[in-house]
């Protein structure tokens, strides 16, 4: 399985870098695959359908088949995530559309900066901005 | 025993070691010395260029006639290659008139003591150049900012032994943005 920034994963088991606990959770993927598959892991946001004032992206479930409800990506909520949580396939089970890319993008870009987390690091974010930069065709 | 071998590397010669065990797993038997000198130098530019510095400070590296070269590299090779982690097996390439050194593990390494941050980020790098080829390589170290400020002063010939100057490297604009805000 290959994936890239933007990916929507489903996870049997999600488990959450500050608590410990395991959910079953949709996640976006904040970097690709190749640099954390020797971690076994991936970096991703969780997705919820909690709707929450601060920190979220809507994701519209008329443009996402995976979404039965309208959901949203929280960037307050960072985790490297166990591969090993991943649903069965087909993965990724969807991918952000491009608006909805640009929004994630500008709010993850605060989050970065704003919220300490596992991606205040400064080479996690080096790369966080990186690779989305690289998605967005924003560099080459 | 291994530990304590790790903790007496240099970062240099644990860089060098990590990009030789990444080549390994992405199954490319060795490196070039001129790969490992371009991959290297393109670390230290990426390092600057989105987390503000270099990923090894005081890797230096000086111009020569196919682009960057680092005598420290040349060193951490040497070092490496005592200490039995790594060896060089040279071959005759057609059409070129040096032998090419292939650095390549000689045993397994044990862990490195890069941050989850530093692996991943140089997992994400590694990933999209070690695949490239060597005038793909060349031609991506010789587009950054130090490299051009170089040939552009040079009128058309040559100027080995330049250092260079990692100061022109400018850091990304969003990476400056983000901690404008958050000041």
């Amino acid at each position: 399985m290959s994936f890239v920034v933007g990916d929507i994963l489903w996870f049997k088991e999600y488990t959450f870098t500050d608590t410990g606990e395991s959910l079953a959770h949709f996640g976006l993927a904040l970097l690709p695959e190749t640099a954390t598959r020797y971690q076994g892991s991936i970096l991703c946001c969780v997705i919820t359908s909690s709707e929450s004032r601060f920190w979220t992206v809507p994701l519209d479930h008329a443009n996402y088949s995976c979404f039965s409800r309208k959901s949203f990506a929280c960037l307050n909520r960072k985790d490297l995530v166990s591969m090993r949580g991943l649903g069965s396939d087909p993965q990724p089970r969807g991918r952000l559309i491009k608006n909805d890319l640009d929004e994630v993008y500008k709010l993850l870009k605060k989050s970065l900066y704003c919220i300490n987390d596992i991606a205040s690091d400064r080479f996690m974010k080096g790369a966080i901005i990186r690779h989305w930069k690289k998605e967005l065709g924003l560099i080459s | 025993m291994a530990c304590d071998t790790i903790k007496l590397m240099n970062q240099i010669e644990k860089l060098i070691l990590f990009i030789l065990d990444r080549a390994k797993k992405m199954g490319i038997n060795d490196l070039s010395r001129f790969q490992l000198f371009k991959i290297s130098y393109l670390i230290q530019v990426e390092s600057i260029k989105y987390t503000g510095a270099p990923f090894i400070s005081g890797l230096g590296f000086t111009r020569d006639e196919n682009g960057p070269i680092s005598t420290d590299i040349y060193t951490g090779v040497d070092s490496l290659v005592r200490e039995g982690y790594i060896h060089i097996e040279t071959s005759k390439t057609e059409g070129y008139e040096y032998r090419r050194c292939g650095h390549s593990l000689s045993k397994e390494i044990p862990d490195l003591g890069f941050s989850t941050g530093e692996t991943v980020f140089l997992d994400g790098l590694l990933s999209e150049i070690l695949c490239l080829s060597q005038r793909k390589l060349k031609a991506y170290a010789y587009n950054t900012e130090p490299m051009i400020d170089i040939t552009s002063r040079e009128g058309g010939s040559v100027i080995k032994g330049v250092s260079i100057d990692f100061s022109k490297v400018l850091v990304d604009p969003d990476i400056v943005d983000t901690y404008a805000d958050a000041i």
